[in-house]
């Protein structure tokens, strides 16, 4: 080891010595040196430092978290450690992608969580069970890595200024971190068990985060849905990779998919039962219908929060299918079939609803959850893998800005109901710019998918999709950008200003990462240097697709900025009809389902339990009632005699020596 | 070793000698203290030690008005020095070798084959290690107890004295003897201090666990009858091989004694009165370490001795476990008293741990004795929680409190870190030790395995629902003013909370540069008792010939 490696190996274990997890991340470093880069003689290789840059991107967080919860009071240190630790996070993936910039293979290194024998017999491969603490490190993982980090930032610097006002900064910014180790844990996951680990943390960040405000119904609420219902997701996941475990008996990507389809007794049923259930954790988690619910309803939380989840986990469930494609591919016809029709579907159901209702920021997640599933349904084929996910960058990216930008701009004009807002170009001109760039990379976040896309129906979601995606996504920059902004009881249209530059330039940090992830998807270069398969997108003929989303962008034009008042008011209606037919089924929900089971678990304890318990006392004291009497009425020597012969005989009847 | 020669000059370490067995080859060596201290009665120590303690607690004065807490501090001290030998022979405990450590045997009854036999394997050990964490927070958790405190803290220490007796013994007879005096104490505490509920509670928890000790001592004198009528020790007794039929008749009767005590649907009857009604110190106590010897019967018993008639109720007990894990949830969603919501949820790690006995794979029976562990630390620090809550609360009713997190948030946090304990989350005992389970049942009790999920998906909305109210939802104006954790409360309940974490980020034990450090790790510990059972349970290799189905031919089976 030379002075370089020994001095970084020296910084790591300063500055992580107190953790024991993180000590153990430190650990990998001697295991890691070996696969750096190889140096360049003179002059600063950065593949020298990834023996502690790949660690210190899961490190830091975890650093920042325990400083903060243990030493951290006031809103400003927390916003300012959050925000450094962030820095370093982003800093370290950016020396990791410079050292591993020409090399096209992933970057190893992994340290064992637990090695155990648990048999001596048996199968071989059965033997032995080992989760490890891995990193695998692409170029694909890079620029997902890349894309969350900029969402947290924006959100961090976004909440700085705009979130002055929110109650428990420390934990916020806590709870954030948390959020921030999960999201990356999760890109560089090599083990399986460890994706499920941190996938489950960044849910219980998610949960912390949409829950945050207390003390209201609401915010109860709210919390409810955000733990509860994506759980299904999250169980979902870990039932897939105990299938994946049961059969095949490893828990490491790299080492499942050469032997997904030559293992024997292993049939496609079981690949099917691990893919579907992988593709619904994606599914629930990257937020597409039918599972939008659990960020729709948790709109009100605080707005960071909303942007955060928004962004980063359609960017992790993403990166979870392009990494289980090998899963779904070898497990025959059906599960491709299925995820395919799910996303499609998806794709043009997700945009309908964000025509209901009025709801600024509902519409936005709505409106975008349909790209975010064009962009999945190109994920799912190979020749438009990288271009597709490359969009699905764009789109997290650009739905946090434009999640962002919305509440700057519904806090200004003092509500969220886009009947009532407007005006924006002339008094809030960032924020209605960044809502126009946000909603146009959104619309067209899919449209290198479907110039790629195969034959088949999977034409007609595109087009669709890609059709409604721009029409529903431009509504809310038409109601808030254009139009009139009218008095309102307590509200003058002319106090109205621009947020400060501070919190603009933060959604502008989402939509310019958005924009370069739009742009890069059709280059060349971009896709290779991706490396995850595919290819790039020829112009041509392909531009036709652009007619679908501009001709999405026009109808949106003249309904909503030509005739915006009837049109939002037809959204209103519309609205109000979807919610109706949500309590309707909440009401039947309760009736056929929920208090039903409650009156099986109340008829249990409090009828059918009581009863048979009643039932074996009286059973009980009958039997001591009769052997009262019999004590009464029987001489007790020939009494006992017998029953110690009845004993004897049956202790011979069980025991050993007499032939069965 | 240089203890017993002191004794020797006095002319009693010749006796004591005698005690000491010769041990077997594979054993490790009897002294502990890394050579600092040789000594060779360490369980009997940790066994009776709290029970003369008991005694001294009986026979003390009464003390001065001014020292009201003298009991409390006798069973703190007793609990803490019990917890420091725990902590000892942990860190001594082999590792990697089998065969049992720590024995102890002296003749009892000899004409009856009934010896006084300790020892303690991996499984043991750990579960020794929970029982002195959970007896120390039971201790601190009755720091409010006032009334007839001498009679409390004497019931219980002799409850830890039963609970660390079932673990320790290896002579089945001493396993009964200790499982039915644990009874007794539990039993007092419940009737005496117990809630409005009480003698309902107090009912029912006697009439099950006295099902169960039936059980347990019918099926113990089947193999006993079976075995050839000569000797209780275990492993005597384990290598006995009965016709398939008492095969079925003791795995039966020891499954019974077994979820009476975990417990399992339909046999929960008692632990949701008790969980609801007991002071926190005794729910703490019950669903810690007392509940958990009930999977401990399992394992070494029934999974560990009847291996072919384990086979046989597999999918019996897959379906009870995977009915516990669902009733439970639907009983925590319908249930509007935190404390009946939280003992509803402390249901699922026994169910869980049934999973993993049902799953019968190595794997998952590695998982199912680490889940004994952790799910008795995560049942202890959710019901202790929801006990403490709705005390500091004065309030029990979810409507009412409510929305304690910004002025109760030590214990609405804890509450919050129970639950996720529950449902297994990442850095938490519990998510190593399920995983373990899921992994290794999933490939044999599928179905069983997805139910439980689809429970503890049930379980997660019923925490939503009871975090959403009690602590981060709105408070209610009409309930009294509620306080946050006393020392005490939070001394207690961050043991518990500690060890989920300590155990949930370092399983294998806390390496530096490779070499570990203090702790063994637990699932190196659990392993060394699991993996000679768990290789009768080994999967067959899939044969290499052209692609088959998988064999029909049941695995192995020892002896």
């Amino acid at each position: 080891m030379d002075a370089g490696e020994g001095c970084a190996l020296s910084l790591v274990t300063a500055v992580t010595a107190m953790h024991g997890p993180a000590i153990a991340l430190a650990a990998s470093t001697a295991s890691a040196a070996s696969s750096a880069a190889s140096g360049r003689r003179g002059g600063f290789d950065p593949g020298s430092t990834l023996p502690w840059a790949v660690p210190l991107i899961l490190a830091a967080p975890l650093v920042g978290y325990v400083l903060i919860l243990g030493s951290v009071r006031s809103r400003r240190g927390a916003a300012t450690v959050a925000m450094a630790t962030m820095v370093v996070m982003l800093l370290a993936t950016l020396l990791v992608g410079w050292a591993r910039v020409h090399q096209s293979a992933p970057y190893k290194s992994s340290y064992q969580w637990i090695n155990i024998l648990v048999a001596s017999t048996g199968d071989q491969r059965f033997q032995g069970f080992g989760v490890d603490l891995g990193f695998r490190i692409d170029h694909l993982a890079l620029a997902a890595l890349v894309t969350v980090m900029a969402i947290v930032i924006a959100s961090l610097a976004w909440h700085r200024v705009a979130g002055r006002g929110e109650q428990g900064p420390v934990r916020y910014h806590v709870n954030t971190l948390l959020f921030a180790l999960g999201a990356g844990g999760v890109l560089v996951s090599s083990d399986l068990v460890e994706l499920v680990a941190f996938w489950l943390l960044t849910g219980l960040g998610t949960y912390l985060l949409l829950g945050h405000r207390w003390g209201t119904e609401g915010a109860g609420r709210r919390g409810q849905v955000a733990l509860a219902f994506p759980f299904v997701g999250d169980v979902a996941l870990f039932c897939g990779v105990a299938i994946l475990y049961s059969r095949f008996a490893t828990l490491t990507l790299d080492s499942l998919f050469p032997v997904l389809t030559t293992t024997l007794g292993v049939g496609l049923k079981s690949l099917t039962a691990a893919a579907v259930l992988i593709f619904v954790a994606v599914a629930v988690r990257a937020c597409i219908w039918p599972f939008t619910a659990w960020q729709t309803a948790t709109v009100d939380a605080p707005s960071a929060s909303v942007a955060m989840a928004a962004g980063v986990w359609p960017v992790l469930a993403g990166s979870l299918l392009v990494r289980m494609l090998p899963l779904i591919g070898a497990a025959g016809v059906q599960a491709p079939r299925i995820a395919g029709y799910a996303v499609g579907v998806a794709a043009v159901a997700g945009p309908v609803l964000g025509l209901a209702g009025v709801e600024l920021r509902r519409s936005i997640v709505l409106a975008s959850s349909g790209a975010v599933a064009l962009t999945l349904l190109g994920v799912l084929y190979p020749p438009s893998v990288t271009v597709a996910f490359s969009g699905l960058l764009a789109v997290a990216a650009a739905r946090a800005g434009m999640l962002l930008a919305g509440t700057s701009a519904a806090g200004a004009m003092r509500t969220v109901d886009m009947r009532a807002t407007g005006g924006g170009w002339q008094r809030m001109p960032a924020s209605s710019a960044a809502l126009l760039v946000s909603a146009a990379v959104i619309a067209l976040g899919g449209l290198g998918a479907a110039m790629l896309r195969p034959s088949g129906p999977a034409w007609i979601a595109f087009g669709a999709g890609l059709a409604l995606v721009a029409l529903s996504v431009f509504r809310p920059y038409f109601a808030v950008a254009h139009g009139v902004l009218r008095r309102r009881r307590a509200f003058e249209p002319e106090r109205v200003r621009d947020v400060p530059s501070s919190v603009a330039f933060a959604a502008f940090i989402c939509q310019a990462v958005g924009a370069v992830a739009l742009v890069a998807g059709f280059l060349t270069g971009w896709i290779g240097f991706l490396g995850a398969g595919g290819h790039s997108v020829s112009m041509g003929t392909n531009v036709l697709w652009l007619i679908a989303p501009l001709g999405g962008v026009a109808i949106a034009a003249a309904a909503f900025g030509v005739r915006k008042d009837k049109s939002l008011e037809m959204g209103a209606t519309l609205g109000g009809l979807t919610g109706a037919l949500w309590e309707r089924a909440a009401v039947l929900y309760q009736r056929l389902i929920g208090r039903p089971g409650q009156q099986v678990v109340r008829g249990v304890e409090e009828v059918a339990v009581p009863t048979a318990e009643a039932g074996v006392g009286r059973a009980f004291s009958a039997a001591g009632g009769l052997a009262g009497s019999a004590e009464r009425g029987l001489p007790w020597i020939p009494t006992v005699l017998a029953l110690a012969v009845v004993l004897a005989a049956a202790f011979a009847l069980v025991g050993a020596g007499l032939a069965r | 070793m240089s203890l017993l020669a002191a004794l020797h000059v006095f002319g009693v370490g010749a006796p004591l000698m005698e005690a000491v067995p010769t041990p077997s080859a594979s054993a490790a060596p009897v002294s502990f203290g890394a050579n600092v201290i040789g000594f060779s009665f360490l369980l009997s120590l940790v066994v009776w030690g709290p029970a003369l303690m008991a005694l001294v607690t009986a026979i003390v004065p009464e003390p001065r008005t001014g020292q009201r807490r003298t009991f409390l501090g006798i069973a703190f001290w007793t609990n803490a020095a019990v917890l420091s030998l725990v902590l000892i022979g942990y860190a001594q405990f082999q590792a990697f070798t089998s065969g049992l450590q720590f024995e102890e045997k002296l003749p009892w009854l000899p004409s009856l084959g009934i010896n006084y036999h300790l020892g303690v394997d991996g499984m043991g050990m750990v579960l020794l290690l929970l029982s002195g964490l959970v007896g120390l927070g039971a201790t601190l958790a009755s720091w409010d107890i006032g009334e007839r405190s001498r009679t409390f803290f004497v019931m219980l220490l002799l409850t830890q004295t039963a609970v660390n007796g079932v673990v320790a013994s290896r002579d089945l007879f001493m396993v009964v003897l200790f499982w039915a005096a644990a009874t007794v104490p539990v039993a007092v505490l419940v009737a005496g201090w117990a809630g409005p509920r009480r003698s309902a509670a107090t009912g029912r928890l006697l009439a099950y666990w006295g099902l169960g000790t039936a059980a347990l001592m019918a099926g113990v004198l089947v193999l006993y009858a079976a075995a050839g009528s000569s000797d209780f020790d275990l492993d005597t007794l384990s290598k006995a091989v009965p016709s398939g039929r008492v095969q079925l008749l003791i795995a039966i009767l020891f499954a019974v004694a077994a979820l009476t005590r975990l417990p399992l649907v339909p046999f929960h009857g008692w632990a949701r009165d008790v969980l609801a009604e007991a002071p926190a110190g005794v729910v703490v106590l019950v669903a810690g370490s007392a509940s958990r010897l009930g999977g401990y019967v399992l394992v070494r018993l029934m999974a560990g001795i009847e291996h072919d008639a384990a086979h046989t109720l597999a999918p019996f007990l897959g379906a009870l476990a995977a009915l516990t894990v669902v009733y439970a949830g639907l009983g925590a969603l319908s249930a509007t008293d935190v404390r009946r919501v939280a003992a509803y949820l402390a249901l699922i790690p026994g169910g869980v741990t049934v999973l993993g006995v049902a799953g019968l794979t190595p794997l998952s029976l590695v998982g199912t004795v680490m889940l004994l562990f952790a799910g008795g630390l995560a049942a202890a620090l959710i019901a202790g929680s929801a006990a403490t809550l709705a005390d500091h609360a004065q309030a029990r009713s979810i409507g009412l409190a409510a929305g304690l997190a910004g002025r109760a948030p030590k214990l609405s946090w804890l509450l919050l870190l129970g639950c996720l304990a529950v449902l297994g989350m990442p850095l938490l005992a519990t998510f190593a030790s399920g995983l373990m389970v899921f992994m290794g049942s999933f490939r044999t009790q599928a179905g069983a395995a997805v139910a439980v999920a689809v429970g503890i998906v049930l379980a997660a909305a019923a925490i939503a629902r009871l975090m959403q109210r009690v602590a981060f939802g709105a408070p209610n104006p009409d309930a009294p003013t509620p306080s946050d954790a006393s020392l005490a409360d939070s001394w207690y309940l961050g043991i518990l909370a500690g060890a989920l974490l300590w155990v949930g980020l370092v399983p294998s034990g806390p390496k530096l540069f490779g070499v570990p450090i203090l702790d063994p790790g637990v699932v190196n510990i659990v392993n060394t008792s699991t993996a000679d059972m768990a290789s009768s349970y080994a999967p067959t290799p899939v044969p290499t010939q052209a692609p088959s189905p998988l064999p029909t031919t049941s695995p192995s089976r020892s002896p």
